[in-house]
């Protein structure tokens, strides 16, 4: 369909919200619209009509007394003014019936359940509707757009010296985060190449590394408080639901299209987070955060394998990370937000390990209200950071210029 | 199986109850949703205004982590 003239006019002295949604859904298919206001008369709109010598004239009108008169008196101008004989007429309303659209002489008419991209399809001579599809847009960029350019340049050679500074200071040290996400990495590379004996000695490394209730964990097998291990049926429902969320998303949430809505997640329960994800892709969401439970920023360590827990946040595991990825659908956004206390480099690991696309590193998170150490947090932001810089956190992470 | 069993979640509830305190709005939201059948129950909001409070209840039937009851043999499981 190449791009339709079309005008569109309340045919009513005040409602026009409904002629705005589809004059704007009409614009963004690249359509030409002439969106006329309120409160004019049927003479008016066809004349302001004929000078735009359209291929449509939609007017919306709620009916009220004397609406049959009104809309009758559009028709019969639109007939002797000529304006018919190359533009279609479409009446649309929350109490318009297509049968009642025809008998009152329009060509079409469009009642309370239409959607915007209906009348579009409309437009563009299609048949059916478009109720329900599945994203097929590519997952967005949310980089797109931005730099690391300052406004005011002082400010900007500040800030600039003050990241130098912090960087110089970090590049030297270490602490237990970085070196367990360091082990991480080399666990996860000689598992993927069978060398177990090596990736074992690795996590008797790792294990040392670990503290509090996860170091317990490890030692003698005593599950976190509120944890409890993933049986085998609940394992099942995931691998069945994987595929399934694919989300169809309610024409009545099409707006959502236009903006990257993430929606979080972590109910504790990986099952019940992929039902939430089901529900929050199908309700027009671009994508989905993962929350963990707090404690996972305050012990060393993150555990392994698949955990349900029974309180918010779901916990982190490498396990439990690749779980949930499997019943995301693709074009869908992922991320795991990092700035997890002492584990900040560690959850930037296994993001990536993964699959995540995104990532969130805020240096002093946990550290101005909740008591952690801010040079530990520094030395591991600053690492986390850099490291994450490196990695693939693809598509929307191109790598941005630094600013030093 | 019943409906209330297919609940995925939680089921919320949103009123206005005629009453003088917000603790007795709490109270009886508390009543209301024990009567409905749900013994799970969170107060999310409860708002004094003129004759009564705006209170919004949430029944929950499956907390995360539980043994869900649309797992159950003829649940609504997909």
């Amino acid at each position: 369909m190449s791009r339709a003239r079309v005008v569109v006019a309340p045919l009513d002295p005040v409602h026009d919200v409904g002629v705005k949604l589809i004059a704007r859904a009409l614009s963004d298919r690249g359509h030409e619209v002439t969106l006329l206001p309120p409160d004019l008369t049927p003479e008016e709109v066809v004349s302001r009509a004929v000078q735009a010598a359209p291929d449509f004239v939609m007017v919306g009108r709620t009916l009220s007394y004397g609406a049959a008169e009104v809309l009758s008196r559009f028709v019969d101008l639109s007939d002797s003014s000529g304006l018919r004989k190359r533009a279609k007429l479409v009446l649309g309303g929350l109490s318009v019936r297509p049968e009642m659209a025809q008998e009152l002489g329009f060509d079409a008419g469009f009642g309370p359940d239409t959607t915007p991209s209906q009348v579009a399809d409309y437009v563009e001579g299609k048949t059916g509707t478009s109720e329900r599809r599945a994203p097929d847009k590519p997952k967005p960029d949310l980089t797109s757009g931005y730099t690391y350019a300052f406004r005011d340049r002082e400010i900007g050679d500040r800030c600039t010296e003050a990241a130098k500074l912090l960087l110089r200071w970090a590049e030297s040290r270490t602490s237990p985060g970085v070196e367990r996400a360091d082990l991480r990495l080399r666990m996860a590379d000689l598992s993927e190449r069978g060398e177990a004996a090596e990736a074992e000695g690795l996590r008797r490394r790792y294990v040392a590394l670990t503290g509090g209730d996860v170091r317990r964990w490890y030692e003698t097998g005593v599950p976190v408080p509120g944890t409890r291990p993933l049986n085998e049926e609940e394992s099942l429902d995931l691998s069945n639901l994987a595929g399934k969320t694919a989300p169809e998303i309610p024409a009545s949430q099409e707006v959502l299209r236009r903006w990257n809505v993430l929606v979080q997640y972590g109910t504790g329960c990986p099952v019940m987070d992929a039902y939430h994800i089901g529900v929050s892709l199908g309700w027009g969401a671009s994508g989905v955060i993962h929350f963990d439970p707090s404690w996972g920023a305050r012990e060393e360590g993150l555990l392994e394998g698949s955990w349900s827990h029974q309180h918010d946040g779901t916990v982190i595991t490498l396990e439990n990370l690749r779980l949930l990825s499997s019943v995301l659908c693709p074009g869908i956004l992922w991320q795991v937000r990092a700035h997890r206390g002492l584990n900040t480099p560690e959850t930037v690991a296994l993001a990536h390990l993964a699959g995540a696309d995104l990532t969130k590193i805020n240096i002093v998170y946990g550290s101005l209200g909740a008591g952690t150490d801010p040079a530990r947090l520094a030395v591991d932001g600053v690492h986390a950071a850099s490291w994450g810089a490196g990695r693939s956190f693809s598509p929307c992470s191109r790598t941005l210029p630094k600013p030093w | 199986m019943a409906a209330r069993d297919k609940i995925l979640d939680a089921c919320d509830l949103e009123t206005f109850l005629l009453c003088k305190s917000a603790d007795e709005a709490r109270q009886l939201g508390r009543q209301l949703m024990h009567d409905m059948g749900f013994r799970d129950v969170d107060i999310v909001s409860c708002e004094m205004g003129g004759p009564g409070a705006r209170v919004r209840l949430r029944g929950y039937v499956n907390r995360p982590s539980a043994a869900y009851t649309w797992r159950l043999p003829g649940g609504a499981q997909r």
